[in-house]
């Protein structure tokens, strides 16, 4: 999987669940919509870039649920973000796209398959839910 | 220390436990069973062991969040400061403490049984935050 390499300029979207069954308030964004899956070893975050893709598509792709809805952060900010003792997380934007997944890019961590809390919760204060 | 929000707490924990496969939006399977009996056990320790300790502290509920890894997310903040415990399935807990405002940040792991002080003592800071 490749693709060309992903601009700061660029914006990502990712796909967050409808929260009703537990979010409090339901349209909240949690550190939790920026974790890996380690049952299923990712490597990263799965997120679209809207220069290839429509939010549409992103919503429509497999394993999309009724009810998500989508949060966006350009790709410079995600690489820029440091931690509460202003440490760079090192965050990396990849693409993964292929002939199946149009658009498709990943949000990284320092090591492989690993995101830190850290990490997490300052995507989730970043990046911000679409009207 | 008041913890009326208890029993509400497990209701949020069970409807967390019936999500279906997919619920995140990115293809994560249920949340593990084991997972949401430790959190909560670690929840009615932490209650019994605030009041133990003589804190009147009011803490207040955590947030419920279903983790991809089949994990459980508790999460408390007030301010500038927060405190996420991520109860895993294999009975292990992370945690991850956070105050912006003073430019903190510590992360650990918990184990079954293990003293929880480290645990109360971020809680207790995350209460003492004003909102």
């Amino acid at each position: 999987m490749a693709g060309e390499p992903v601009l700061d300029s660029e914006v990502l979207l990712r796909r967050i669940p409808p929260g009703e069954a537990w979010l409090e308030p339901p349209d909240r964004l949690t550190s939790a919509n920026f974790k890996l899956d380690r049952r299923r070893n990712e490597q990263g975050l799965s997120v679209y870039r809207e220069k290839l893709v429509t939010v549409e598509d992103v919503l429509k792709k497999p394993g999309a649920i009724h009810g998500s809805r989508i949060a966006a952060a350009t790709a410079g900010d995600v690489r820029a973000l440091r931690n509460a003792e202003d440490q760079p997380l090192g965050l990396e934007v990849v693409p993964c796209e292929d002939a199946t997944d149009v658009g498709h890019a990943e949000i990284r961590g320092t090591q492989p398959g690993r995101l830190s809390a850290s990490a997490s919760r300052a995507l989730s204060r970043l990046f911000k839910l679409r009207a | 220390m008041s913890a009326d929000w208890l029993p509400h707490t497990f209701e949020q924990l069970d409807r967390v436990r019936n999500l279906p496969p997919g619920w995140d939006s990115h293809g994560a399977g249920p949340v593990e069973p084991a997972a949401v009996a430790a959190a909560k056990e670690l929840l009615s320790s932490l209650v019994e062991e605030l009041q133990w300790t003589g804190s009147n502290a009011r803490v207040a509920k955590p947030s419920i969040n279903p983790t991809p890894s089949g994990g459980v997310q508790l999460e408390w903040e007030s301010g500038s400061r927060c405190l996420e415990v991520e109860v895993l399935r294999d009975h292990g807990a992370r945690y991850f403490y956070q105050d912006s405002a003073s430019r903190i940040e510590a992360e650990g792991e918990l184990s079954v049984g293990a003293p929880l002080a480290d645990l109360i003592r971020y809680l207790l800071k995350v209460v003492a935050a004003k909102r």
